[in-house]
Order: C-alpha cells, then structure tokens, then sequence
C-alpha cells in the first residue's frame, strides 16, 4: 500500500463511521477526533449548546459528526456546518437553529473585518445592492432578547409565537447586531428579490454604514 | 550550517487569556512559546485555505510577550500529507517572522490532510495522525523540512507525536525514524518526553532505552505536559501537572543534549485556570530544576558549522 492509500484508508477509519474499526487504538483515535469536533462546537456555539435539549444532545451531536466531515482546525467551520445541520432538522428543537445561526453570523461578522471584507460606501453610489460578507438577518420565532436571556440564563426557552422577529448582525453595527426597523425589512427583502423599487435614500445610507449592505455596482 | 540557539532556559504554552494567570507567572518565563493559528482565523474556498491574523489577539500576544523572547509551535502544517502541506501556515508564519521574530520554531511531525477519493479531493482529519516509519514517508517529509530550515535564520524543529495505534507500517522503529530525518533534512528536534512516556506506555518499550538511542545533539526543544488515562491508554491531553515518571526522563536528556534551549509547559487554558497559579508555578519550578542540570558546555548564541 502508497503512503497516499494509507493516508486516505486511515483518514476514513478515522472520520467515517461506516469504516470498520480494527483495534482499540483505532476506536481511541476516532473518540478523540470526535471530542475535538465536540469542544470546537461548544468554544464556538456556547449559547446553542446550553439551548440544546439534554436529552437529545449528544444523539444530534453524533448524527451530526456521523453526517458531516470534519474540514478544519478553526471552530468557525464545525460551527456553520452544525448550524446548518441544526436548520435541516426535520422536527427542530424549538429556537435552537436560531440561536445557532446568530452566533455564526456573529463569528461572519467579526471575520470579516479579519478578512478586509468591509469597504467604506463610496458616496453617490448607484446600483443594485445586496447584503454584505459577514452581514445576515436572522430570524426568531420568539423575542430574540426572550431567547438570548433564556439561554444565556440556561433558563426554558419562551414559547413559540406567531410574530417573525429579526436580527441584524454586520460588522458595522455596535455591537454586531440589533433589530432592523419596518422600513429596513422591506428594504432588505427588496433587495433579496432583486428589485430596488423601494430603496429610500435615508434607509439604504444607514444599512450602507454599518455594513450590512453593499452597493455591487 | 547548523544554527544553535540561544539557551533560553524555562517556557510556557498557554492559550490563556485570564491576566492574573499570566501576571503570576511572567516573572518566572524565560520565553513563551506561540502558537500562531491561535492567533488567526481561516477561511476555506475549495482547497484553497486563507488564515489571517485576528489584529486584536495579534497585538494581545504582542504585548503579553514584550518582555520576552518567542518561540514558535505550529499545529496546521501538515508536513507529512501526500496531499501537500498547508501553504497557508507558511503565509502567517512569514508575517509572523516579520512582525517579531523568533528563537525557533516548531511542527508536529504527523498529517492532518489526506487524499479523498475523488481526485483533487483533500480531506481533514481532525486529529494529528502518525506517520509510518517508511522510506516513502522519510523521503515526502525530509525535504520539506529542509525548506523550512532555509526558510528563517534560526533553528526548525519536528516535533515527535503521540499515538494510539500499534503497528505502524515501517522496518524503524520511532527513534531510528527520528534519527533518519534529522540526519537527512537537518531539521532539529523538538522533544516531546510527555508523548515519549505516553509511547512507551501505550505501547510498551522502555523510554529510557529508547532515548539512549537518540540523537539528542538534534535536541533544541523539550516539551512536558500533563494527560489522563482512559481505557488503558494515557493520553496526551495537555491537562495538568507533569507526571511524576516524566521527569527523570527530562533530566536525562538535558544532562546530554548539547544544544538543548528550553524546555516548555504545555497546558491547555481551561487546565491552567484549574491548576491555578501556585500550581503553575511548582511545574515551572520544577522544569527549571532540570534546566540546572544542563552541562557547562552549553552555547551562547552563535552558528556553528556542521
């Protein structure tokens, strides 16, 4: 066997979960990858983690890491994938994906100042806009702050309710996030349909400022 | 030529960031030892990867180590994939050589990027694998380390691994692998006497045996470190104290390697914050008891051929 064949056949008893393990030692090595990926989540969704259910933590930790590869070192990537894991659920944990979802979009938005993302608006630009690198609206199905507090305090998380709440979350917001104004989401989701009809010139100048959109043009 | 560095004496890896920690502590440091992908954050587009300096933990390392000299210890390079290294490794610690130069720096000896089965496919391991003892692996990694000895004007160290699994492919076993690459790379030795231990125990040879056996004049660094033990096998986990048995282990070695610089504690924040200052400073203490035995040869700075 190459060393490449017995890099990449060790690499799969490693990480794959359909891979037999022969020995101790191997199923020693796959524990501790699996602890790695653990403590990357929880250094990088420490409020997701406390939301989780007890009960069914570490089953989603597992499908999760039986599901996705691990990709890096940095927890920011494990963090976007078991996000994205979260959102996928069939039958979520109620605010959960949520919570997760924030915290990557705030990890986005500090690495984008990292990442030279941010450009000042250049003034008098014209054309069509979109949400920055490093920008995201997130979406809560209760008060965000309700939600934030309830985890943080590790207290039950508030109910579900009717009402589509939101946060922005940009680098150029103090703080990295808040709650956009009425006339920000119908700029925000006119710009994500592509249509510019509703662009007011006060709105669009603010949400340029902090970054949380950029003009393509 | 080969580059002696400068003996600095006692060091610390720590990614701590609690102040009194550090406060307690400085005063005791000859160097620190710097991990730059604690530094950075990395983004990956395809197979290609982008690490960048956080400015803020930058200048934090910065001004926590203005007092001192640095080392560094790398952990994302890779240097032992098929697959190639991790270039972006490289790009920080070229920044990093010209933001604050170092005394030496440091890999593991090992991969963490392996080929998937597609072609061009990369993947990740998420762990630090070993390398079989094998010529194929001698002759990927051999080179590669003698770039990086050429790369800066001070010392390049692979740092000997920990693992779990038996019977590696390769006639050598890990002390004539060692041995092999330093001779043929004139790459330096970073030590590891907790991973040493944890080998030996793991998977049964007698440590102070196999040392006898090393070049210990390719010796600049010695780590030590603290594990725990589970199902059988101590782990390297960067935990705590530094076990009673490892000790002799350090004294043998800085009895007999001419080069040796420093000898750092390793240990995780979160271990650091539990061990507390007072127990920080009893294995600083006791890691400077070992620097005492080195003999009175040892070198100042200066280069000497080979």
């Amino acid at each position: 066997m190459s060393l490449a064949e017995w890099q990449t056949e060790l690499v799969a008893r490693v990480t794959a979960p359909g891979h037999a393990l022969t020995g101790p030692g191997l199923a020693l090595t796959r524990m501790l990858q699996r602890n790695w990926r653990y403590t990357r989540l929880t250094h990088a969704l420490p409020l997701t983690m406390r939301a989780l259910p007890a009960a069914a933590r570490d089953q989603l930790l597992a499908e999760y890491c039986d599901t996705y590869p691990c990709v890096s070192f940095f927890p920011v990537h494990e963090a976007r994938g078991f996000a994205g894991y979260l959102a996928g659920l069939r039958v979520q944990p109620p605010h959960v994906a949520s919570i997760a979802a924030l915290e990557v979009a705030m990890i986005d938005a500090f690495e984008a100042e990292v990442f030279g993302d941010a450009a000042a608006p250049r003034r008098g630009a014209r054309g069509p806009l979109r949400l920055a690198r490093g920008a995201s609206r997130i979406r809560f199905s209760a008060p965000p702050e309700q939600v934030l507090a309830a985890a943080l305090g590790g207290h039950e998380l508030p109910p579900v309710d009717a009402t589509d709440h939101e946060l922005l979350v940009a680098p150029g917001i103090a703080g990295l996030a808040r709650p956009p104004t009425a006339d920000e989401r119908r700029l925000l989701d006119a710009c994500e349909r592509g249509s510019a009809d509703l662009v007011e010139p006060t709105t669009v100048a603010a949400l340029l400022r902090e970054q949380v959109l950029v003009c393509t043009a | 030529m080969r580059l002696t560095p400068p003996a600095l004496g006692v060091g610390l890896s720590c990614a701590s960031d609690e102040p009194a920690l550090w406060e307690a502590v400085m005063g005791h440091l000859d160097y620190i030892e710097v991990t730059p992908e604690h530094l950075c954050r990395e983004r990956i587009d395809g197979a290609r990867r982008d690490m960048r300096y956080a400015s803020d933990a930058l200048a934090a390392m910065l001004a926590r180590c203005a007092g001192l000299p640095i080392v560094v210890h790398g952990v994302e390079l890779s240097i032992g994939s098929v697959s190639g290294w991790n270039a972006a490794y490289i790009d920080i610690l070229d920044q990093l050589w010209s933001t604050r130069p170092f005394a030496w720096h440091s890999e593991h000896l090992g991969f963490l990027l392996a080929p998937g089965d597609a072609p061009g496919e990369v993947r990740y391991a998420g762990v630090p694998l070993p390398l079989p003892t094998t010529d194929e692996a001698l002759d990927l990694v051999a080179p590669r380390a003698a770039a990086l000895v050429q790369r800066y004007p001070v010392p390049f160290l692979l740092e000997n691994g920990v693992h779990y699994l038996p019977d590696l492919p390769g006639a050598r076993d890990e002390v004539e692998f060692l041995n092999a690459l330093t001779e043929r790379s004139g790459c330096d030795l970073l030590l590891d006497l907790f991973n040493f231990h944890c080998n030996a125990q793991n998977h049964g040879f007698d440590a102070l045996e196999a040392l006898s056996r090393l070049r210990l004049d390719r010796v600049v660094e010695i780590h030590v470190a603290g594990g725990v033990v589970h199902d059988g096998y101590l782990l390297d986990a960067h935990s705590g104290a530094v076990p009673p048995a490892v000790w002799p282990l350090v004294d043998h070695v800085v009895a007999r390697a001419p080069r040796l610089a420093g000898i750092t504690f390793e240990i995780l924040d979160g271990a650091a914050e539990r061990l507390g200052a007072a127990g920080m400073l009893e294995q600083i203490a006791r890691a400077r008891e070992s620097w005492r035995l080195r003999p009175t040869f040892a070198h100042e700075v200066t280069r000497v051929a080979c």
